[in-house]
């Protein structure tokens, strides 16, 4: 999962993005409303956190450019600017959620959660649950059908797997998996994807994830172990 | 409290009477003085024809041919005249009787002397030499009556100028009032001010007052600047905070507090304190210091639905339900304030509700009931005091920060009203708001 964080208080920033890497997010941060209006419509995000109070462009008029120009990442706004009317006023220029500063960092992350669930349509529980894969995000472990304990993942790992996770109907490929999970300052090793989905074949069984040769990957899911 | 009005009453009604008795008395002075300077030349006369009539052709003298007229022998008839010739014979009118008149000084008598019943005489007494006789005459006159007709004139302008003195009042009453009616005018333009309608004083004002009502003004243009400088500044030191108090929840929530959880305990519950002040300062700011030069009203059929729907979004498992058939399609407070209450109270209920929530507004008698009811657990009857006091948060599980309550009831008792937390039909938490429709000005 890829975010662009648009602050320009850079120790929140700072906070916001170790709080998001060690989530299992990758982070593309910018503290100037006009470099996110290029960036946000140049890199696929998976989801933007919109601060408000921006220098260069107020973040309310960014919003509204970008969902005037079909621009359809899911946006949550973060602002100390927390009465009704101006919440209001931010939800109906097209944002999907409005989060209050202060905020818990937890209901930062589950509010995230949510909204991207919401986007691929799953139900925001607090488990993200796939095709017999239960993957709980807050502490990044994952159940299958064939093991129902909990097994531990990676943070690369755990970041895969719910990419793929939520797009179980989708081939994807290396590239677009290399987009987002990592943000534009990390070098992109291909080789490594291929070491993080071999470690997930191996915990949590083959079949989670299937190689389409020539074209990516896809979320297989896991079956039921025949009893034998 | 000084009254001008009535100072310039006293004062004027002081001035008046001294110049009223100033007035009656040195007039009946001159007066007196010419009756008396008229009078005595008379008596002067008298004597001098008394004299002549004393001797007669022969230079002898004859009392027979003293003018004995009238007014002489009526007994004291208030003519008097007595007569010496050569300090021997002494002669009376016969209107003395048995009295005689007293030694005065020649000329006429400064003073008046007292005579016979009580009368007032004005005297005159002379010596004449002829013929080689020695005549002293004195003769007197009953001033009593000029001296009461005097003290009558006295009176009379005594009477005539204290009631001179009042009529000058009653109109400088009058004028007074038509006066200060500008000032009137001046303050029921502040009281306007006071209800933030106005902010300059227009009425025109006399020349006196328009220094004081320029300076006013300048001051009101003043005081307008700071207020408007400090509600901007409360408001901006209020938004930058939460930037930095965010960032240390944020670090709070880092691995290496999970080593000292009672200290992190303790500084999220003191960043929850300093968060809990701001807000509640940044909306005593907003409340106070707001320009209420427009008519503020709440539209709930135009301004309801955007926020409903923003709730649903929130709370996509719950149904939000609203009424507003049995309220007016316009009430007079701000759309800000009511959102602020009503998405409060609303995203309560969607925290705690189970599936639907549901709003209502309707007017009873004079005032306006805003009811949110929950399908939630409710709260217990003994728990609902705790929860309004202050905005305590009870349940440290759903999000928040606890403060929405506390907004709420800082805006209900702003506008006059009241909150109170009933249980609902619906099974859970019913809360109501009640403000009056025409408040006695806000608090």
């Amino acid at each position: 999962m890829r975010l662009l964080l648009v602050e320009d208080n850079v120790p929140l920033a700072d906070e916001l993005n170790t709080l998001f890497t060690q989530n299992g997010y990758a982070v593309d941060w910018c503290t100037d409303g006009r470099d996110a209006a290029v960036m946000a419509v140049n890199i696929p995000f998976d989801a933007i956190v919109l601060d408000l109070g921006l220098p260069g462009r107020p973040g309310l008029q960014l919003l509204e450019e970008w969902r005037r120009n079909g621009l359809d990442t899911p946006i949550l706004i973060l602002t100390a600017r927390t009465s009704w009317s101006e919440r209001i006023t931010g939800l109906r220029a097209g944002a999907d959620d409005y989060i209050p500063k202060p905020f818990h960092p937890d209901e930062l992350l589950l509010r995230l959660q949510g909204l991207m669930r919401r986007r691929h349509g799953c139900s925001p529980t607090p488990k993200l649950s796939v095709g017999g894969v239960v993957l709980d995000e807050a502490s990044q472990c994952a159940a299958t059908l064939s093991n129902t304990d909990p097994v531990g993942l990676t943070r690369a790992e755990f970041a895969i797997l719910r990419y793929m996770m939520l797009h179980p109907e989708h081939v994807i490929p290396k590239d677009r998996l290399l987009d987002h999970l990592y943000d534009s300052e990390h070098e992109r090793n291909p080789n490594v994807v291929e070491v993080h989905i071999n470690h997930l074949r191996q915990k949590l069984g083959r079949g989670v994830i299937i190689t389409q040769r020539g074209q990516g990957y896809r979320f297989g899911g896991s079956v039921k172990p025949e009893t034998a | 409290m000084i009254s001008l009005t009535r100072r310039l009453a006293l004062g004027l009604l002081a001035a008046g009477l001294v110049v009223m008795f100033l007035l009656a008395h040195g007039s009946v002075l001159l007066f007196d003085r010419a009756f008396r300077d008229y009078l005595g030349s008379r008596l002067q006369e008298d004597a001098q024809s008394l004299m002549k009539d004393a001797i007669d052709r022969n230079g002898k003298l004859n009392l027979a041919s003293l003018p004995f007229r009238g007014h002489y022998n009526q007994v004291y008839s208030g003519h008097y005249f007595s007569l010496q010739m050569d300090r021997a014979t002494d002669i009376r009118s016969r209107s003395l009787w048995d009295k005689h008149l007293p030694e005065v000084a020649p000329g006429l008598s400064r003073r008046l002397v007292p005579g016979p019943e009580e009368q007032q005489l004005l005297v005159w007494s002379g010596t004449f030499r002829q013929d080689g006789h020695r005549f002293d005459i004195t003769t007197a006159l009953d001033y009593t009556s000029v001296a009461d007709s005097l003290n009558w004139l006295r009176f009379s302008i005594w009477m005539l100028g204290g009631l001179l003195a009042i009529l000058l009042v009653v109109i400088q009453q009058h004028v007074i009032r038509i006066v200060l009616a500008p000032l009137g005018q001046v303050r029921k333009e502040l009281e306007l001010l006071n209800d933030g309608h106005r902010l300059q004083i227009e009425t025109p004002v006399p020349v006196e007052i328009a220094p004081v009502v320029n300076e006013l003004n300048h001051q009101l243009e003043r005081i307008e600047r700071v207020l408007t400088r400090s509600r901007d500044g409360i408001s901006n030191l209020g938004h930058a905070l939460k930037t930095p108090i965010a960032v240390m929840e944020a670090q709070l929530a880092r691995r290496e507090f999970d080593q000292l959880p009672e200290l992190r305990d303790a500084l999220a519950a003191r960043l929850a304190d300093i968060h809990r002040l701001v807000q509640c300062e940044l909306q005593r700011a907003r409340l106070d210091t707001r320009n209420s030069s427009h008519k503020s009203h709440f539209q709930p059929e135009q301004e309801l639905p955007p926020l409903i729907s923003t709730l649903a979004e929130i709370y996509p498992h719950i149904a939000f339900h609203y009424s507003t058939e049995q309220a007016p399609s316009t009430l007079p407070w701000e759309s800000e304030d009511m959102l602020e209450v009503l998405g409060n109270l609303l995203d309560n209920a969607g925290k705690w509700a189970n599936a639907q929530a549901r709003l209502t507004l309707r007017q009873q008698q004079e005032n306006i009931e805003f009811i949110v009811e929950d399908d939630g657990p409710g709260i217990a009857p003994h728990k609902r005091a705790q929860v309004l006091n202050r905005g305590t948060r009870l349940d440290e599980r759903v999000s928040g920060h606890g403060l929405g309550l506390g907004i709420v009831e800082q805006v209900v008792s702003f506008h006059g009203g009241r909150l109170y937390m009933a249980e609902s039909s619906l099974g859970g938490l019913k809360a109501v708001i009640q403000l009056p429709l025409s408040p006695n000005g806000p608090k």
